[in-house]
Order: structure tokens, then C-alpha cells, then sequence
């Protein structure tokens, strides 16, 4: 099981850190047969960090493992079943990767991978997060304002016409 | 002028040869041997009218009484009639061997089909008109020629040394048109069409190719290398790392970066990772909606397959309470859930029975 796991991580791994071949247009506009097209090859994808990175692989492996984890962690987090079970629960869960563990997974900015100040709604560091609204690209975000604003609209409907 | 003789039972098939020695036993006319070469020559004109009496013959099975001359008695044969002592030798020959009707058909098949060659190259070669004493020696010699042929390559089809001596017309296709032969039953096109190639004259065959005998696959003897489970039970190898990563260097040759932001928006949209606008909270699980909460609630019929007692009955109606007030999982993912507590305790059983401690 362990053995699988890596095995497609590394098939996924491949894909976070080696080079692959990118096609590209070679004029912007309408693309017709293979002559308009060239093939450059992309050295590395650029990561703003390789923590990151181990971040991606760690979420991976959550995502393929963490659900047998969880249930052989609650064979072993109860006083109900024997103790020879649970002994074997131990053995079987400290065989397990690491990175497996749900706990390893830190959520850090999408763009910058900064460790801390983020907002999860996002998935981004506070930083990026007011670059972008200041420039209207962040849907129902304004900078905020509070008292007397003007908001909501109360239209004024005159008791008397004279 | 016996020189004629000898190879002409000597190249023949086994089969054949013995037809004509049978043949020549029952002929009571050509006992001497100064006749002995007229005998043979004229075993040959028999096979030539062999050959035109069949033209009136449909397909399929020929049996003796087709071949049989209509008037008997004279040793020579006129143009398109075989001996009936050629006809008898065959029965005789088939009936020896064995196999019925089926053998004494291709026996008498391959008497036809000599008989057509010889014919094509007696007319070929008395197109000019010679006397018919001289004729003999004429067909002899066309013989000769079909004999060379046969002496070369016995499993050569009659069809081709026919079509070498007469002359082929051609239509524009390629294919050659057929003489109006009726042919034995072909088994399938392609042997058919192999024997209508025209081959060169053999002065100038340099080198003898071999000849591709296009067979069909599901004929003959079965060699018994591959058997049908053995073939069934046979997993095709997981696809490697290098395979994969050849599929995708293609598939990026086919595959067009996106031209513009909005095409790479309604990529991921295909994809799942971008939400549909406007955004629906339960999308990817709309399949959920038509699961009632029953379904959900009241989950103790996946206890089957749990001790009906006992500490493990204990934790797994644990398990199923806290599932039924869990709202954010499918309901499929709680029957894996269990599924999965059911194989894991299965698995572990005996090694828990062997220390002891479980005791149900």
C-alpha cells in the first residue's frame, strides 16, 4: 500500500519538478497546421518556493492515504476494542508515510506561498490579497467604510406635497 | 522415345502415378514398346479432353460419371474426353486411400487440371495448323514445358502454368480476365487471384522467389500453441512511467495552449476547477440530492458481516451513530467506510484468534 503510494507519487512528482515539452504558437492569432506551431521546452515550472512544493506532495498524499489513516487511528483512540487489536492498529500506522498525517498540510498563499497571514476564503497571503482588490479583481470586495455612508438607500417620502 | 515416358510418371504425383501405371496395365492395345510413347501422348490428349468436357460441368463436387467419355472403344480419344480406365484408376486410387468422396473429387480435379494445361499448350502450339502426326510430338513438347514446370514446383497451382502458355488478357485494373475455365471449388479469393499472376518464362527466372501462399488463418491443422483460457488469463503490462510520459509528450503535440484568458476560464470550468457561475454550493454532488435522509439516518443494516457480540459489535455501532450525523459525507462514502472496518477485521481475525485475545 505504502509502496503504491509511492510509486504514484513519484508519477505525480514528475510532474510538480521535471521538464516537459510546451507547444506554443508562434504568432498570435490563428493557429493552422504544425508549421505555425514550435515546441519549446520548459526547463522547470517556476515555484516560488520549494516548500511549497513538499506542501503539494504532503496534499497528495493526504488525499490518497489520509482516509485509512483516520479509520486505523480510531481503532486505536478508543477503550472498547482489545488491546491486542490496537497494539496492531500501532504497528500498522507507524509503517504508514508521514506525510500521510493531515496534520503536516499548512496552508500557505497560493501565489507566494507566504506561511502566514492567510485568508482562507482566498487561499491567499494578506499581501496579495490587497494587491488585488485594490485593483477591483477580488468580486464583492471594497475597502470598507462604516457610520453615516449613505447605505442602505432610504428615499426620503415627503408627509406633506406643498 | 521412352525418355518421355519416365518423367512423365516419374513428376507426377504419387496418386497419379499410380493412376497411369494402372492405366497402362488395363490397356490392351499398347503392349509393345514402340508404342509405349504413343500410350503416354495420348494419356495427355486424354487429360486435354478432359478438360473440354468439363467445360459444361458447374461447380463442385465432380464424381467419375461426369468425366466418362460418351462413346467408348477407341483407344485414341478425341478432343475433350479422358479414358474411363483413367476415371476407374482414380475410384480405385480414392478407395484405397481412404476419405471418401472428398478424395476421389480432388483426385479427379487434378486429372482436369492437367488436362487444361496440356490443352492450353497443344493449341498454342497446333495454332499453326500442323499435320496431326506431328501434332503428338508438338504436344509432347508443350508438354515438356508443363512437365519442367511441374518437375520445378509440385505444389505450384495448375492455374499458373495454364495462364504462362496461353495468352492473358488484360483489363486495365490490374487483374487478369479469366479463360472461360471452370475453375474447382476456390476456397477463398485471395488463392484465386495468387493464381492468375502471370509468372515470367523460365529462361528468365534469375532467382527463384519463393511464392507467398497467402492462406487463410482459420484452416488447416491446429498447432495447439494457444489456448483460449491461457489467452483469456493474460493481463496486458501496466502502462511504465515511460509510456506515460510518451502519451503526454503526444497528446501536448495535439493539444493547443489557449489563445486567451477566456479559453483558459472555460478549460478549467470543463475541468472542475473553476466554479460555475453563478455558484451553486453543492457542485459535483448533485447526485446527492436524490438520496432521501432515510438513507442516511438509519444505516444498521450495513452492520452484516460483524460479530453479533462483543467489543467489536460495541465499536462498529459506534461507527455507524456517528456516521448517521454526518452530513458532509455521500452516502457512498459511508458504505466504504464500513466496508472497509468489515475487510480490516476479516483480515485481522486469525491474528487475533492465534494470541488469544479474541475469543468469539
Amino acid at each position: 500500500m505504502a509502496a503504491s503510494a509511492c510509486v504514484s507519487l513519484l508519477r505525480a512528482g514528475r510532474s510538480l519538478l521535471t521538464s516537459s515539452l510546451q507547444v506554443i504558437p508562434k504568432s498570435c492569432g490563428e493557429c493552422g497546421g504544425l508549421d505555425s506551431v514550435m515546441a519549446q521546452q520548459v526547463r522547470y515550472r517556476t515555484w516560488p518556493c520549494h516548500i511549497m512544493v513538499r506542501d503539494l506532495k504532503r496534499r497528495r498524499m493526504v488525499k490518497q492515504l489520509g482516509p485509512d489513516r483516520l479509520r486505523i487511528n480510531s481503532l486505536r483512540k478508543n477503550n472498547i476494542l482489545p488491546k491486542d487489536l490496537q497494539e496492531l492498529a500501532d504497528r500498522q500506522i507507524a509503517d504508514m508515510p508521514l506525510d500521510s498525517s493531515i496534520v503536516r498540510i499548512h496552508n500557505r498563499c497560493v501565489i507566494t506561498s507566504r506561511p502566514r497571514g492567510i485568508l482562507s476564503r482566498w487561499r491567499l497571503s494578506r499581501i496579495t490579497w490587497r494587491e488585488l482588490a485594490d485593483y477591483n479583481l477580488m468580486s464583492g470586495v471594497t475597502r470598507a467604510c462604516w457610520g453615516n455612508t449613505g447605505y442602505p438607500l432610504r428615499i426620503k417620502k415627503r408627509k406633506v406635497l406643498w | 522415345m521412352t525418355w518421355l515416358a519416365t518423367p512423365h510418371v516419374s513428376v507426377i504425383a504419387g496418386t497419379m502415378t499410380r493412376l497411369l501405371h494402372h492405366g497402362s496395365k488395363v490397356n490392351p492395345f499398347n503392349m509393345a514398346a514402340g508404342r509405349t510413347f504413343l500410350f503416354f501422348s495420348s494419356t495427355s490428349q486424354r487429360i486435354v479432353g478432359l478438360g473440354a468436357r468439363l467445360s459444361g460441368v458447374k461447380r463442385g463436387v465432380h464424381t467419375a460419371g461426369c468425366l466418362l467419355k460418351k462413346d467408348s472403344g477407341s483407344s485414341t480419344d478425341s478432343e475433350g474426353e479422358v479414358d474411363p480406365r483413367l476415371v476407374a484408376a482414380a475410384k480405385d486410387v480414392a478407395s484405397s486411400l481412404g476419405g471418401g468422396e472428398k478424395v476421389e473429387s480432388a483426385l479427379l480435379q487434378q486429372l482436369r487440371r492437367h488436362e487444361v494445361a496440356t490443352s492450353a499448350g497443344k493449341s498454342a502450339a497446333t495454332s499453326a495448323g500442323k499435320p496431326a502426326a506431328t501434332s503428338a510430338v508438338n504436344s509432347a513438347a508443350a508438354d515438356s514445358s508443363s512437365l519442367g514446370d511441374l518437375i520445378s514446383g509440385l505444389r505450384v497451382e495448375q492455374g499458373q502454368k495454364s495462364k504462362r502458355t496461353a495468352p492473358l488478357q488484360d483489363r486495365g485494373d490490374g487483374s487478369v480476365a479469366r479463360r472461360r475455365v471452370n475453375r474447382p471449388e476456390v476456397k477463398n479469393f485471395r488463392q484465386e487471384f495468387q493464381q492468375m499472376r502471370p509468372t515470367q518464362p523460365r529462361s528468365e527466372q534469375g532467382v527463384r522467389r519463393p511464392v507467398p501462399q497467402m492462406r487463410s488463418l482459420f484452416e488447416g491443422k491446429r498447432l495447439g500453441v494457444f489456448m483460449q483460457e491461457e489467452v483469456n488469463s493474460w493481463q496486458p503490462d501496466e502502462p511504465t512511467l515511460w509510456d506515460e510520459q510518451q502519451a503526454a509528450e503526444l497528446q501536448a503535440q495535439v493539444d493547443r495552449p489557449p489563445r486567451n484568458g477566456f479559453e483558459e476560464m472555460i478549460r478549467w470550468t470543463r475541468e472542475g476547477k473553476m466554479w460555475t457561475f453563478p455558484v451553486q454550493n453543492d457542485q459535483g454532488l448533485e447526485d446527492e440530492a436524490a438520496v432521501g435522509f432515510h438513507e442516511h439516518v438509519f444505516l444498521e443494516d450495513l452492520l452484516g458481516g460483524f460479530p453479533e457480540k462483543g467489543p467489536i459489535r460495541h465499536f462498529m455501532e459506534l461507527v455507524i451513530t456517528g456516521l448517521s450525523k454526518n452530513p458532509y459525507l455521500t452516502l457512498q462514502q459511508k458504505r466504504e467506510h464500513v466496508d472497509w472496518f468489515r475487510n480490516y477485521f476479516q483480515e485481522t481475525e486469525p491474528i487475533l484468534r492465534a494470541s488469544g485475545s479474541l475469543t468469539a
